[in-house]
């Protein structure tokens, strides 16, 4: 069965298709709720509400070839995250001032660290920044985007960003130092 | 974007939920999108809605019931006042006439009124018994009535309608009445006995005492 067949079997209603594609993305749509809320029931919760949306306006969705659901699919996990962190009342964005031309150190020190390590380093991140630096980064959404979304100015989505990325390289930095120190 | 960013975002996209210890519950998950939830949105508005209803009938219920209560106690008095003080109001205590000898439409709109604005009045021992006694008394009288009433009351009717024919009216006219005041008067029984016994040099109170008595009687037989 393939990914048309399935999205127009669903849209009929068909659960067998409609689960067929939840365990499809399942796991995707969780990675991407799980960098915005850091917690994993919070997380489960929102891509249910996520699936549950999904089904109930796949009739509007324009299948555009492959890759074009998970955008979509992951376009809605993303806003329900933002409405889930506006209830929480966790989003906020203190402003800064805006920080330009910091040297890129860290750049192969990415590699050298592992996936695990990393995503505890962004859900360290303070809800503001992870929220910025995951559309900026992860989405590929422009600060003007991000600014209409978050209802901040485009500068503020820029701090949030910056501060974001220089604290994460950083701990990148302090992490690399201790593992040489436990290596010595 | 650049190669930092670049290269981190490939590195977390790379990863499952298993490779960073997460274990999902894809099925606890998919229960709650199968569920329907409509059941759960509208039992909750639906029961603080019929509380709330509950709850102002109860409140009001309660209220009026309070309300009624000391209007019965407050105005009672005020009312039993102004029927015994009013300046035209009858006595307490109104004897409606008999039905048969009066139509209800007959009897007066007064009477009507005051029977029903009657108060009921505290009474102690004694003013029961005397009451009771005059009940019975009344209704001694009223049976007495009924009988006679039962046995002549086609003559009596007769009889009062005879009576109502036979009286003539009277007709006044005015000259009449002219000519009754334009007469001299003839002098009364007292002015005569008065001119025959009167003397010039007598007071007029003296005069009285001089008349003998025999004349008087005779004079106002």
């Amino acid at each position: 069965m393939t990914e048309e067949q399935i999205i127009d079997a669903c849209r009929q209603g068909n659960s067998f298709a409609q689960r067929m594609l939840f365990e499809l993305y399942c796991d995707r749509i969780f990675m991407v709720c799980i960098r915005y809320v850091s917690q994993q029931h919070m997380a489960e919760e929102i891509v249910s509400d996520t699936f549950l949306k999904c089904f109930h306006s796949l009739k509007s969705f324009e299948y555009r070839g492959k890759g074009s659901l998970q955008a979509w699919l992951s376009k809605i996990a993303v806003n329900e995250c933002l409405m889930f962190l506006r209830k929480q009342k966790n989003l906020s964005f203190p402003i800064e001032e805006y920080l330009s031309g910091q040297e890129d150190q860290s750049a192969n020190a990415i590699e050298r660290i592992s996936v695990k390590e990393l995503m505890s380093l962004i859900q360290k991140l303070p809800d503001g920044y992870r929220t910025v630096f995951n559309m900026f980064v992860m989405e590929g959404f422009s600060h003007k985007e991000i600014a209409c979304h978050l209802n901040i100015s485009e500068n503020t989505s820029k701090t949030q960003l910056m501060k974001a990325k220089s604290f994460l390289k950083k701990q990148i930095n302090a992490y690399e130092q201790l593992g040489t120190k436990l290596k010595g | 974007m650049n190669n930092w960013e670049r290269n981190l975002r490939d590195k977390l996209n790379s990863v499952s939920p298993e490779g960073l210890d997460y274990h999902v519950a894809k099925e606890q998950i998919w229960k709650k999108i199968a569920k329907p939830k409509r059941k759960t949105i509208w039992l909750l508005p639906a029961l603080t809605h019929t509380a709330a209803v509950i709850a102002g009938v109860i409140l009001s219920g309660v209220f009026m019931f309070l309300l009624f209560k000391n209007t019965n106690n407050t105005l009672n008095p005020k009312a039993r006042f102004r029927v015994s003080n009013a300046p035209f109001s009858q006595p307490d205590l109104v004897f409606l006439k008999k039905e048969s000898d009066t139509a209800p439409f007959e009897q007066s709109t007064g009477t009507q009124h005051n029977a029903l604005r009657k108060q009921p009045e505290v009474l102690n021992r004694k003013q029961i018994k005397k009451r009771n006694n005059q009940s019975v008394a009344l209704s001694s009288e009223r049976m007495e009535e009924k009988a006679e009433s039962n046995i002549h009351p086609i003559s009596r009717q007769v009889v009062s309608e005879n009576k109502v024919e036979n009286q003539e009216k009277p007709i006044a006219y005015w000259s009449d009445i002219n000519e009754k005041y334009a007469q001299p008067q003839a002098p009364s029984a007292w002015v005569k006995i008065r001119k025959k016994f009167s003397r010039s040099d007598v007071s007029k109170t003296d005069s009285i005492n001089k008349i003998p008595l025999m004349a008087l009687t005779e004079a106002f037989r």
